[in-house]
């Protein structure tokens, strides 16, 4: 039955593709700015670049050139993508709420970004946390990698290495379920929440953290392949096609986030028992301040 | 046994150095420690007698904080030898050589030699990489002098050059060793109708030529022969400098011996636990080299991508500039725990590129042949500086230069159609650009104050030694080769090596080979290249074009005067009272050329002839354009600059100078619209870093701009996408 779930939160519903696009446009319309920054008239006059005769170094300090002065706008890129994508992925969060009703023609946009925005806090909550914790995973895991390192055995090297990455992708996962359940269970504790994830996640691990991670292992590369393949086509390759390969991997990967969104909250949606937890702590620091305050006589 | 008798045999053929060293030593890689006894005995070839002598203590550079190679590795920014923090913080990994005892034979009995330690470079007290014996009686000239010099080395943690990690031993230049006399140059022959009555010349004195050892440049000594027995722990095995017994299995009394006659340095190898290879090399010339391989025992792979490179070097090399003189050769791999301590050479052995992880071994890294580049590299050091002894410390850039470029030709020739440095994004990695790419990231807007011919190397101007000694000097070499042709540079390479091995030969004795062998505007050029702070900068900075139409006012016109008006000019003909008469004919053309003024001589403008080539689309009587192109060039009258002009019909001009100018103007006459410019269109000049200016449009082409463009916001739209999926 669970299998039937999951395999029935793949298919779309209504506004699924316009959110699906909403993604990929946010994405591409907050690296825009960067096009106007980047200074490659030089390259234009100068025949050298496009030809290329003696191989692909002679690019690199060009390049620099170019891409001079860029670096505030790419961070600015970069954390607007990154606070945008959790508005939008708090506002899908809560359009793909299974027993949200939808008007026929509202607006899937300014829905879903209204209520990101409503969300985001609690959002970023979830996803600093998660941040933290895999940046002590890194830490830890590097910790361990170099340790292995200091035997000659290569398999246990990249075994550490991909240790590592998994521990990432297992942290990004469970983050995935925390958010869905935080923001599509309108919940403002978040140390609530993500004990309850902990629950969901105990109860169906195989659909949903491991599920996740597959996907995540599958479609995140999707993008990086298709840049790689447009780069390797060498200069004066068609790049519309490549343009049109690019924006297709991000639908991909768009389409997956979406059906994993999906598939969390058709776990979620009827586990009644944790749904009807209490939005509040766990009241740990009164039971201390308790135990701690001088007892009456 | 037997290997010991053909070195000995082979020793026949080479030279006598005057100096020998014969070593007893020790090692216990437990405790890092080389001890042992030198017996070194030195024949003065000088005309004056000898009181001192310098003796380097290579390992004392390691004994402190405060030694000049200490002091100078802190103020430079080189990564990896960052040695100073690295031993600051181990538990007591610093390194020693002291002299305990130096003793000299007399026919009275040994006595005592006293010593000091000298700064002759930058009179560091605390720096004890430099010792002088101060013999308690002078050595007269031709005489020998027999020292016993009793001394214990610690060696480092692993350091460049020496150290020890884990199951390796590295004794690098362990042991004492003295420095190099320097004599004056050989007297002429006398006049035989001299009168017989005449005074003989005052004895002329010697300079001792021996420097401290500092963190940018390596070592130089005289040559000598050495024969060493080391006894090492059971289960270690020895090989180095010279031709070992036993050459296989461990000895059953832990002694081994290394001999070699005339080498300039000695180190050897201890190690546990490797694998080995033996491998016989033919010489073209006759006889045998044998080729020892050490390397980590999960190392397979990497040990046979530097054998194929080393043998197919010796076989190269041998072929382009002489035969391998010695009869054997020590390869070997360091395991990755010996970081440090790869990529350098010792006589007849070096040390290859670290075995690592291993990462080189595989796609797609294993294209790049890093291992085949650095054992090409190593192997070329065995000739030039392990033959060729030039001065390292004063002057790397003689064998560094020449190595370097010829590391490229060996694997160049191995590699046969296919590029020898792999492909990097679907196009091929050239070598030449490569190494331009890492000068000019090297200089990174620094102006170069230093020619390259600047001594000593260690005080290269704000430390760029690794610039100075081997990027620009191997691009001295690929630019030669490509103005004057591979044939003559070989020649050039041949003849120096014949002349230089088993000496030290100078820079001025390399113009004086270039010039004989090459021709005096090889010399020139390689004078220029070497002597010039500047890199060359070949450059179009103007192209401007336009169609050609009849002179306004009253030019001078064949069938009378007339005037011509601004609105009228399209009734009279376009090639009236042209500016010059470009006269095309048999595959020429005129070209107006006007050049900039140079000291001691005032700039002009001429009519010189270009070659011509017609193209497909050519029409006579197509509108004439008038096409002008800017040149900036070093104003060297020894660097050709080839211009090739490109027009609309396909055609091309192309004019070649040697001109004192910086700057030149060259404008043509021709039925098409000119295209585009080309400076140096083959990248000839290999030594100008910066090619991307040597091609110009008229109309700028956009296209592969906006490609980037796109591509790198797609790039930034991606790391977005994918660091706010994992969040």
């Amino acid at each position: 039955m669970v299998a039937v779930t999951v395999i029935a939160a793949w298919l779309p519903v209504w506004g699924s593709l316009r959110l699906i696009a909403l993604r990929v446009v946010v994405q591409v319309l907050v690296a825009l700015p960067t096009l106007a920054a980047m200074d490659f008239g030089s390259m234009a006059s100068r025949p050298w670049f496009a030809e290329a005769k003696r191989g692909l170094p002679w690019v690199l300090p060009w390049l620099q050139t170019g891409l001079d002065g860029l670096t505030p706008w790419v961070g600015l890129a970069v954390l607007l993508s990154l606070l945008l994508d959790q508005v939008v992925t708090a506002g899908a969060i809560r359009w793909l709420d299974p027993d949200a009703e939808h008007g026929r023609f509202q607006l899937v946009g300014p829905a879903v970004i209204g209520e990101g925005t409503r969300w985001l806090w609690p959002q970023l909550r979830v996803v600093a946390l998660a941040a933290v914790v895999g940046a002590a995973w890194i830490g830890a895991g590097s910790a361990a990698v170099f340790a292995v390192t200091e035997l000659p055995f290569e398999p246990l090297r990249l075994g550490g290495l991909a240790a590592v990455a998994v521990g990432l992708l297992v942290i990004g996962a469970f983050s995935h379920m925390a958010q869905v359940v935080t923001v599509g269970d309108e919940r403002r504790v978040v140390r609530r929440a993500l004990w309850l994830s902990a629950k969901l996640a105990w109860r169906h691990p195989f659909a949903g953290p491991l599920l996740t991670v597959l996907a995540s292992a599958a479609v995140v590369p999707l993008p990086a392949l298709a840049l790689a393949g447009w780069r390797l086509a060498g200069p004066g390759a068609e790049w519309p096609t490549w343009a049109l390969t690019w924006l297709a991997a991000l639908g991909v990967q768009a389409f997956v986030w979406h059906g994993l969104i999906r598939v969390v909250w058709a776990l979620f949606a009827h586990q009644t028992d944790l749904r009807s937890t209490p939005d509040e702590g766990f009241g740990l620091w009164a039971s201390i301040g308790a135990k701690l305050r001088p007892k009456d006589r | 046994m037997l290997a010991l008798l053909l070195a000995l045999s082979h020793a026949a053929d080479l030279p006598d150095p005057g100096r020998s060293y014969d070593l007893e030593l020790s090692v216990d890689p437990e405790t890092r420690r080389v001890d042992g006894t030198a017996t070194i005995r030195f024949t003065n070839p000088s005309e004056i007698p000898v009181e001192r002598i310098p003796v380097h203590l290579y390992v004392n550079a390691y004994a402190s904080g405060v030694s000049t190679w200490m002091n100078e590795d802190r103020g430079l920014d080189r990564g990896s030898f960052r040695e100073y923090g690295r031993l600051k913080t181990s538990e007591d990994g610093w390194g020693w050589s002291r002299l305990v005892e130096v003793r000299a034979a007399t026919p009275d009995g040994p006595v005592d030699v006293p010593y000091g330690f000298i700064a002759p470079d930058d009179g560091n007290p605390q720096d004890r990489s430099l010792a002088e014996l101060r013999l308690p009686t002078p050595l007269p000239p031709g005489e020998t002098l027999e020292l016993t010099v009793v001394f214990e080395t610690r060696l480092p943690e692993m350091s460049p050059r020496t150290g020890t990690a884990a199951d390796f031993v590295l004794a690098g230049h362990a042991v004492p060793t003295l420095g190099l006399m320097e004599l004056p140059e050989p007297r002429p022959e006398p006049d035989p109708d001299a009168p017989t009555d005449e005074p003989p010349p005052e004895p002329r004195p010697h300079t001792w030529h021996a420097h401290q050892y500092h963190a940018q440049s390596e070592f130089f000594a005289a040559f000598a022969d050495y024969r060493a027995t080391i006894t090492a722990p059971e289960g270690w095995q020895i090989d180095g400098t010279g031709t070992v017994e036993p050459a296989s299995g461990l000895p059953e009394d832990g002694v081994w011996t290394l001999t070699q006659p005339m080498v300039h340095d000695f180190s050897f190898v201890v190690v546990r636990g490797m694998q080995e290879r033996w491998v016989e090399h033919e010489r073209a010339s006759g006889g045998t080299i044998r080729v020892h391989f050490l390397a980590p025992a999960d190392r397979t792979p990497t040990l046979d991508r530097v054998q194929g490179a080393v043998l197919h070097g010796l076989g190269f090399l041998e072929a382009k500039l002489g035969p391998y003189p010695y009869d054997s050769l020590t390869v070997v791999i360091p395991p990755e725990a010996a970081d440090g301590s790869e990529a350098i050479e010792y006589a007849t052995m070096f040390l290859a590129q670290n075995a690592g992880s291993g990462i080189f071994e595989h796609p797609p890294l294993d294209a790049f042949k890093v291992h085949e580049l650095v054992a090409a590299h190593e192997l070329a050091h065995q000739y030039f500086q392990g033959l060729v002894a030039t001065d390292e410390v004063e002057h790397a850039w003689l064998d560094e230069g020449s190595t370097e470029y010829w590391s490229h030709r060996i694997l160049e020739d191995a590699a046969g159609d296919e590029p020898h440095m792999g492909w990097l994004l679907g196009m091929p990695v050239d070598p030449v650009d490569t190494r331009s790419l890492y000068a000019r990231a090297g200089k990174d807007g620094i102006e170069l104050r230093d020619p390259i011919w600047t001594a000593p190397t260690f005080l290269y101007d704000r430390g760029l030694w690794s610039l100075q000694s081997y990027d620009r000097p191997s691009l001295t070499w690929h630019t030669l080769e490509r103005v004057f042709g591979r044939e003559r540079t070989d020649a050039v390479h041949r003849a120096w090596f014949e002349q230089g091995r088993f000496r030290h030969p100078t820079p001025t004795e390399l113009l004086a080979v270039v010039e004989r062998e090459g021709g005096p505007e090889m010399a020139a050029l390689l004078r220029r290249l070497v002597t010039e702070t500047g890199d060359p900068d070949l450059a179009v900075t103007h192209v401007s074009t336009w169609e050609r139409e009849a002179p306004v006012g009253h030019p001078p016109n064949p069938d009378g005067d007339a005037y011509i008006s601004n609105d009228a000019r399209g009734d009279f003909d376009p090639r009236l009272a042209l500016p010059f008469d470009p006269a095309p004919e048999d595959g020429r053309i005129g070209v107006l050329l006007t050049e900039g003024g140079a000291p001691g001589r005032a700039g002009g403008t001429q009519v010189v002839r270009a070659q011509l080539e017609l193209g497909e689309d050519h029409d006579p009587e197509a509108p004439l354009h008038l096409s002008r192109a800017r040149i900036e060039t070093p104003g060297w009258p020894e660097l050709p600059v080839e211009v090739v002009l490109r027009f609309a019909d396909g055609s091309t001009v192309r004019h070649v100078r040697h001109t004192d100018a910086i700057w030149f103007d060259l404008s043509v006459l021709h039925p098409a619209a000119l295209v585009r410019v080309d400076v140096d269109p083959e990248h000839t000049v290999a030594r100008d870093l910066i090619p991307d200016n040597n091609s110009l449009l008229v109309e700028p082409d956009t296209g592969t701009a906006d490609d980037w463009s796109r591509w790198f916001t797609a790039l930034f739209a991606t790391l977005g996408a994918t660091a706010g999926w994992w969040l």
